[in-house]
């Protein structure tokens, strides 16, 4: 057909769907190409097991930008998002940790553990929240370049550098911790319960290859207060039918702007000429021409393999080469035939409504960390637990339920190779088990099927390099201006007419819409589409 | 989840509103009829008898204990402080701002207690690591009953081990209630007189038995927070959370209150100190460039606001309860802003309608005329507001003793 | 011109001392230890054989503050590392051997493009960070950083938070290259080869080195406390300060153990910190923020020190001869592994040694034929789980003993004589809670502006006239000389 686009987005992840719904919105005719037969990349709801709805990979929201929510009316497209009621710790013995919404229960729960710790609680939550609104900034505008002379980019920065005056001394001088310690350093200045201490500090190390003790983890914590779900910050969410209905509403949206959306069609290079990008060949042959070409996939996959080394700069492609996935996390989705009590707080209630943490204590994180340090998966694993069918009955039968289970660490540098993974899949599956049963002693009569999704599997099913999550690690190095490498950080590419708009650029990985967004925003302010 | 308080089996039974309410998690009683006003002249008239056990409640013991609440707080209590005392005072950040206001007992040697409406366990223990102080906890394991009124001396009489009539204002003693071991001090938030008895929660239910039994013949009265909040407003007393924020739950400067700002220097002793308390560089310079605040007793004109609702042919509505929500105060001109009421009420026993606030020091002296933000039928008025000393209620009977020890 | 109390005659003491007293300042300088130096101070530690100090070297001692008090200091190169195996080594330094020279010369060319830089920042006073602090300072710091350049003021933005072992990686292939390099930019922190930010300590470390002192850390202390006493400073050992008194928001003074009083009104703490604020002043003066800050600096010491006294050489079996410098780290996964254990208050049976011998430069420090050992061990916690009794300290000294025979067969049998100092040992004689001997550890946010602790950066304590001057401070890192430099020069 000789239909040339506006633009083409490859990939039907949530970044390319919000991408292509703004471009759509403005105006522009955008097709996406989406490779899988479902829609959503990682954030995808499937029926792997007859009856049961998984959310596949990822299974919360937090940070899914509000500004996005109502621009692009995905409620009226279908997003219904539930917030989570609470985080539970469970102990191997004894009643574990409780946080809940109420503030008081949740000052008698850490009253348990410690008297100091449940008073300075609160304040801690205050300062936190109080930072948080600084981080925001930082994730819902492009990246600050230290490096340019641009006066928009030295108002930037300066502007920054004022806000965080304003922050004052005391509060300017946690930020300053939190962006350079270690989670549990950081929180050690606050706290003294071991075991409130493990599930806060555990979100620094999601999707990374570092461990809780690791410099550079405590940033990570202002996430959890920077979650805006109803105007309450600290919130996790659970949306109605897993997050592929987030994806979903968001495609709807791009298609009631005019979007084209094409599923089952997997891209094979970006055309290249004369340094710029034309359009993309498919796996089929079939070429399709457009003005602008956008990739949501990650910088391995874009540059290496769909552009390739020889058209880029050789800075560019050194940085992009060295740009470290290091996947370490894996799923575990299970159909259950009846719900796997915990052994310590018995019964379906408000407790197991929210996300359970597998974590009792900090020494425990670092030894699952350790495993992976050297090349295995955790053989006693951190794990982080929803289950779906309590908060949207429809994604089981009646009295059946599916769990949800994100696990850290699984190496994709296994010691025998990341290839040999499905060798070690059911092994990997069986440590989750294993240790899950310890807190749920009727967890493994109450299997029907089990999904076990290793880094290996991430890449080959979901394209996601070397497993990562969030399209490459979010350390210190490898965030806002460096992101994702240094002079390219605000989506555009060396080669014109080629952008990215996938978490691999700013502000990174998570359930955002951010990345899309924004480089949307970026093309059409810069008239690039 | 609210907890109950160790009196909770008498006042929920007692309650017949059902209006309940949080007080530092705890299950408090807002008011045991539809309406408070007869708990509020229970008190003014005979007794009232308040459930104050939510309070935090700390005890310190130890040699160092004196210096470590000379250190933290404002006053200096290490000198000219004996046993059986008690002394209102607050305590700040190094800064200089209000972290909270209590009050500080002497019960016996090396052994006092704290008393504050926030936890401050850790900051205690923090600022204790290195004396020789041992902090303990009572919140829970101590009742307290507030017997505020012309005849909480009398019903106090029948049924302690003690000649009432000695008491003084500002006292606590060790001593027997009806055979069990209580601390009674004279002390209250009603700005009348009163006494807060303290309990061991074992005995507590039993404590309220004896005083209710023993107060019948005197009108003894339980009371509730909404009459509570009448009472102290007529007492001109300041409500952390309301007229003035906690410098911990500040999220910005501009909410912080220091002592001074809040009328408190009288609680604050700089001079002739072993060792400076916290804060005191900040205050002691505040003092030189003067503060920007004054917490004012305010008497809101009534012929103004009568003739303000008649404009719309409306009687004046009076609040049934003290109302916080906050309200601009201006400069006579009625649009120049000078500050904020956050307290008010009806008094109905002087007949007037009073306000906290908190002004321009410049705008604070008594006589001041002054002009408050008043809503009628939707539409944003003002009307005359003097400033007055406060308390605005000040009764001889607070502060008397009549069979002097 | 006032009088001047410092609080510790180890290096840093001396240097503000001496620097002081030249200026015309009444100097008193207190030792609680009968010798001056601290943990540069050389001692013999078994009946014939000395050590130079607890630190192998002097090469981190600042030229700016040599030349500043005049001292003569003969230099020397530092000696060739000798990364060592059970079967192979490689020797990195002025000679080169089973490394490839380009990579090499990589390497050392980007440390080279930013060492500039780094040395001019490191020898002042880090800028203010505070809401009231002068702008222009904090831009004069920012512009050299982007003058630079933008490749390379971009490429240390990068670099400077990664793991040391991925940044080695990116020029040597060798894991036992990259540990031995490794090894000696880990001394102070609390980190192993993969922890990231440890680049940047590796970075700081590499640009305070320069040439060594014939002599060792013993030979500057000498200098120091020569040039202290020739310009009127007067030198106090074996007595030990217990109070610094304070009034009304200032120093007034210090008391002795003894009772004696010494009136001043400036006292700098060349000792740890912690001890000077947390132990010798008066709860009840010092202020709240400055002990929460101080408490919460971290300082989890992870070394250890031990002496060996031997009757003949050292003889490596990837490589015969005599070696003054040799450091024994394994591969990367082996000093990962000791770090591992640190985590759970264990040691690792195979420990990181970085080892100098400094018999080899200076034959009198033993008996003729016979050497001395002085080994810097990295990854021994200070809160060993089951404390630091005689028998942990005897199961050190033989992990030691048996690391060291592995890659030089039969030298335990060489041992005449042997010290061993956990980091409980060396916090009890070096006055340095939790054993630390940088007096707090290097990380990134306890570094630079933030050394100790934001706002106490420039040597000044909330305490008027109390001031902090040692390693706990800018620019940490060792044996410099440099925090008691800019602690008595910070008016």
């Amino acid at each position: 057909m000789a239909t040339e686009y506006d633009a083409i987005i490859i990939g039907g992840g949530h970044n390319g769907l919000v991408c292509a719904a703004y471009l759509a919105k403005a105006g522009r005719k955008v097709l996406v190409l989406e490779r899988r037969p479902v829609l959503g990349g990682a954030a995808v709801s499937e029926e792997v097991y007859p009856g049961f709805t998984y959310t596949v990979c990822s299974y919360v929201v937090s940070l899914l930008r509000p500004y996005i929510i109502r621009d692009l009316e995905l409620v009226k497209h279908g997003l219904q998002l539930t917030p989570l009621e609470c985080s539970y710790t469970p102990e191997a013995d004894g009643p574990g940790l409780c946080r809940w919404p109420d503030p008081h229960r949740t000052r008698e729960e850490i009253s348990r553990l410690s008297r100091k710790d449940a008073e300075i609680y609160p304040e801690f939550g205050k300062a936190m929240g109080r930072l948080a609104r600084f981080a925001k900034e930082i994730i819902d505008k492009p990246a600050p370049d230290p490096a340019s002379w641009r006066p928009s980019d030295l108002m930037q920065l300066l502007g920054l550098g004022r806000r965080f005056r304003d922050l004052g001394d005391d509060l300017g001088a946690i930020q300053f911790k939190l962006s350079t310690m270690s989670a549990v350093d950081f929180l050690d200045e606050w706290f003294e319960s071991d075991t409130l201490k493990s599930p806060m500090s555990v979100s620094g190390i999601i999707g990374t290859m570092l461990g809780v003790r690791s410099p550079g983890t405590a940033y990570v914590l202002l996430h959890h207060y920077m979650g805006e779900i109803d105007g309450a910050s600290r919130a996790w969410a659970f949306a109605k039918g897993g997050n592929g209905e987030v994806s979903m509403s968001i495609a709807r949206s791009a298609m009631s702007f005019g979007a084209e959306i094409r599923t089952e069609a997997p891209v094979h290079k970006v055309l290249v000429k004369n340094g710029r990008a034309t359009g993309v060949v498919l796996d089929n042959g079939d070429e399709i021409r457009a003005k602008t070409v956008i990739s949501s996939c990650d910088p391995r996959m874009t540059f290496l393999r769909f552009v390739g080394e020889e058209h880029l700069p050789d800075a560019f492609a050194t940085g992009i080469k060295r740009f470290k996935f290091r996947g370490s996390s894996g799923k575990v989705n299970l159909a259950l035939d009846r719900f796997p009590e915990f052994k310590d707080r018995p019964g379906i209630g408000p407790h197991v409504m929210g996300d359970i943490a597998i974590c009792p204590s900090i020494d425990y994180l670092e030894r699952a960390y350790d495993d992976a340090k050297y090349g295995d998966f955790s053989k006693r694993p951190y794990m982080n637990i929803v289950f779906p069918s309590l908060l949207d009955p429809g994604m089981a039968p009646e009295g059946k339920h599916v769990a949800s289970i994100f696990v850290q660490y699984a190496p994709y540098h296994i010691k025998e190779g990341p290839e040999n993974w499905p060798s070690r899949r059911e092994a990997f599956g069986d440590a989750v088990i294993d240790t899950l049963s310890e807190y749920c002693p009727t967890l493994k009569d109450s299997i029907l099927h089990r999904q076990v999704l290793t880094p290996w599997d991430l890449e080959q099913e979901f394209g996601l390099a070397e497993g990562n999550i969030f399209h490459g690690e979010l350390s210190l190095e490898q965030l806002l201006f460096q992101r994702p490498t240094s002079g390219w950080a605000r989506y555009s590419t060396p080669v014109r007419n080629l952008w990215l708009c996938g978490s691999g650029a700013h502000p990174g990985g998570g359930v955002m819409g951010a990345p899309g967004a924004m480089a949307a925003k970026m093309m059409l302010q810069q008239g690039a589409v | 989840m609210l907890k109950p308080t160790p009196f909770h089996e008498r006042t929920t039974a007692l309650a017949q509103s059902w209006k309940f309410k949080d007080w530092a998690g705890k299950v408090a009683i807002s008011a045991y009829d539809a309406h408070s006003e007869r708990e509020y002249f229970g008190v003014r008239h005979a007794a009232g008898l308040m459930d104050a056990s939510p309070l935090y409640k700390y005890d310190l013991y130890g040699p160092d204990a004196a210096k470590l609440l000379s250190r933290v707080a404002t006053r200096d209590i290490t000198r000219k402080f004996g046993v059986g005392r008690v002394t209102y005072c607050t305590w700040c950040d190094e800064r200089g701002h209000v972290l909270d206001d209590g009050t500080i007992s002497h019960l016996a040697p090396e052994h006092f207690r704290l008393t504050s409406s926030e936890p401050w366990l850790r900051w205690l223990l923090r600022h204790g690591r290195r004396l020789d102080v041992r902090v303990e906890d009572s919140t829970d394991r101590l009742g307290c009953l507030a017997l505020q009124g012309p005849n909480s001396r009398h019903i106090l009489e029948q049924c302690v081990d003690f000649d009432m009539d000695r008491m003084r204002f500002f006292r606590v003693r060790k001593t027997r209630l009806d055979g069990l071991d209580v601390w009674v001090s004279r002390t209250g938030y009603t700005g009348d007189l009163g006494f807060e008895v303290w309990v061991d929660r074992a005995d507590a239910l039993a404590v309220w038995d004896a005083l209710m039994a023993n107060g019948q013949r005197f009108g003894i009265t339980p009371m509730g927070l909404d009459a509570l909040d009448v009472l102290r407003i007529e007492a001109g007393f300041m409500l952390q959370g309301v007229d003035y924020f906690s410098s911990k739950s500040c999220i910005i400067e501009a909410r912080k209150s220091t002592p001074h700002e809040l009328g408190l220097g009288q609680a604050v002793d700089l001079t002739d100190r072993a060792f400076p308390f916290v804060g005191q560089e900040a205050i002691e310079a505040e003092l030189k460039r003067g503060h920007k605040w004054a917490l004012v007793g305010l008497d809101v004109s009534w012929p103004e606001l009568e003739a303000l609702y008649e404009e719309y042919s409306l009687p004046p509505h009076l609040a049934p309860i003290a109302c916080r929500d906050a309200v601009p105060v201006y400069q006579e001109d009625g649009r120049t802003q000078v500050g904020q009421a956050t307290s008010h009420t009806w008094s109905p026993l002087l007949k007037q309608q009073l306000s906290l606030a908190s002004v321009h020091p410049r705008y604070a002296k008594p006589g001041t005329q002054l002009k408050i933000e008043h809503t009628v039928e939707y539409e944003r008025r003002v009307v005359t507001a003097t400033v007055v000393e406060r308390p605005f209620f000040d009764p001889e009977r607070k502060r008397t003793t009549p069979g002097r020890a | 011109m006032g009088s001047v109390v410092i609080i510790g005659g180890g290096h840093d003491g001396l240097v503000a001392g001496a620097r002081l007293a030249s200026e015309g300042h009444r100097v008193t300088v207190v030792e609680a230890r009968q010798q001056p130096g601290g943990s540069a101070a050389g001692e013999e530690f078994h009946p014939g054989y000395r050590h130079v100090g607890i630190f192998h070297d002097a090469s981190t001692f600042s030229d700016e503050v040599a030349r500043g008090l005049g001292l003569s200091l003969g230099r020397r190169a530092l000696p060739d590392g000798l990364i060592a195996t059970k079967d192979r080594s490689c020797t990195v330094g002025e000679g080169l051997d089973g490394v490839d020279p380009a990579s090499w010369s990589a390497y050392r060319a980007r440390i080279a493009e930013v060492r500039e830089y780094a040395r001019s920042v490191l020898s002042k006073a880090p800028p203010r960070t505070d809401a009231e602090a002068p702008l222009i300072p904090l831009a004069k710091t920012a512009w050299g950083f982007r003058r630079l350049g933008h490749q390379i003021m971009m490429e240390l933005l990068r670099i400077g938070p990664m793991a040391v072992d991925d940044w080695l990686g990116e020029f040597f292939d060798d894991s036992v290259l990259r540990a031995g390099l490794a090894l000696e930019g880990l001394h102070g922190t609390w980190m192993g080869p993969r922890s990231p930010t440890s680049t940047a300590t590796l970075l700081l470390l590499e640009s305070l080195r320069g040439l060594d002192v014939v002599g060792g850390p013993a030979a500057v202390v000498r200098a120091l406390v020569e040039r202290l006493e020739s310009a009127g400073g007067t030198l106090r050992c074996g007595e030990r300060v217990s109070r610094i008194t304070v009034e009304s928001g200032r120093v007034s003074g210090v008391q002795l153990e003894s009772g004696e009083t010494i009136a001043a009104d400036r006292v700098i703490a060349a000792c740890d910190p912690r001890h000077a604020l947390l132990d010798l002043v008066d709860p009840l003066q010092l202020p709240p923020m400055l002990e929460r800050d101080i408490s919460d600096v971290r300082a989890r010491g992870l070394a250890a020190k031990v002496h060996l006294a031997l009757s003949g050489p050292v003889q490596l079996a990837s490589k015969p001869g005599i070696h003054e410098r040799i450091l024994v780290a394994g591969e990367v996964d082996d000093l990962e592994r000791a770090f591992d254990a640190v985590k759970y208050r264990q040691f690792a049976a195979r420990l990181p040694l970085d080892i100098r011998v400094p018999t080899v430069s200076d034959p009198d420090l033993a008996p003729p034929g016979h050497h001395v050992l002085s080994i810097l061990v990295h990854a021994v916690p200070h809160d060993l789980e089951g404390g630091w009794g005689d028998s942990a300290r005897d199961r050190l000294g033989s992990a030691v003993l048996s690391t060291l025979d592995a890659v030089a067969p039969g030298t335990s049998d060489r041992v005449v004589g042997m010290e061993v100092l956990s980091p409980a040992d060396l916090g009890e004689r070096f006055g340095l809670p939790q054993g630390h001997l940088w007096h707090g550890e290097l990380a990134i946010d306890q570094l630079f502006a933030a050394r100790p602790f934001l706002g106490t950066a420039q040597y000044h304590t909330s305490i008027g006239g109390l001031q902090l001057g040692s390693a706990g401070c800018h620019p940490g890192g060792g044996f410099t000389g440099l925090a008691g430099w800019l602690a008595a020069g910070a008016s």
